[in-house]
């Protein structure tokens, strides 16, 4: 019967982890949320860069 | 987000609406950790001033006017996409009523606490709103008799008995 690694101490963390955040100021989560919509909308413009070049797809498909 | 905040209060100090709470989920983020999100809730109260969406008009002019632009459901305000959302039922009006007087940096807000938010959650019963109200739990930060208060009085405690046994087992 196949053994599988014990993974409790990883979720233990995590769990810490969001404990840890959770008792961060409101000034400091909104920071981050701050980061995350940056880089969402940093994303979205690559995204966007990418499928506005359907001639560039072309000549790489050729 | 703190010259957001700063437009809110000038709305308020200009008779725009009459009192506002910051809700959904940057709301739930000043009690658990963050959340990933893209707007800003904002309920308002619009005393007798009328019904409907079209309550929204003078609010949206008077932002027009500052150069604040709409955007689908949304108003641009420094850097923010806010919703207004008037309040649309007494739990909601009950929210904005005693939401809990905070500062963001050197400026005053207003954020719903969490119980009426829990509650609201509950009332919405999307799947989302649901793991929400579960991260509430965990990082503990309800007074369950508070709650249980909110729940009973706006007959929303039977549907909190089936959240629990659905999903808190």
């Amino acid at each position: 019967m196949r053994k599988y690694p014990d993974i409790s101490p990883l979720l233990k963390k995590k769990a810490n982890r969001r404990q840890r955040l959770a008792r961060l100021s409101f000034e400091e989560k909104i920071d981050i949320v701050n980061k995350w919509r940056e880089l969402s909308r940093h994303i979205g413009r690559l995204r966007l860069r990418s499928l506005g070049t359907p001639s560039d797809n072309t000549k790489q498909a050729r | 987000m703190e010259k957001t905040l700063r437009v809110l209060n000038g709305m308020v100090k200009d008779g725009v609406i009459e009192e506002y709470a910051i809700g959904g989920a940057v709301a739930a983020i000043f009690y658990v950790e963050p959340i990933n999100t893209n707007d800003l809730d904002v309920f308002f109260d619009i005393g007798s001033g009328g019904l409907g969406l079209a309550a929204l008009a003078p609010l949206y002019d008077y932002l027009s006017g500052l150069g604040y632009k709409p955007h689908g459901e949304t108003v641009d305000i420094e850097d923010w996409p806010v919703q207004f959302l008037p309040v649309f039922n007494l739990l909601v009006e009950e929210a904005v009523e005693r939401a809990k007087r905070i500062k963001f940096k050197r400026t005053p807000t207003r954020v719903m606490t969490a119980e009426h938010l829990v509650a609201i959650m509950l009332q919405t019963g999307r799947l989302k709103d649901y793991a929400r109200i579960q991260q509430f739990l965990e990082h503990r930060v309800l007074d369950r008799k508070r709650l249980a208060d909110i729940l009973k009085r706006h007959a929303l405690d039977k549907k909190w008995k089936i959240f629990e046994q659905e999903y808190l087992r």
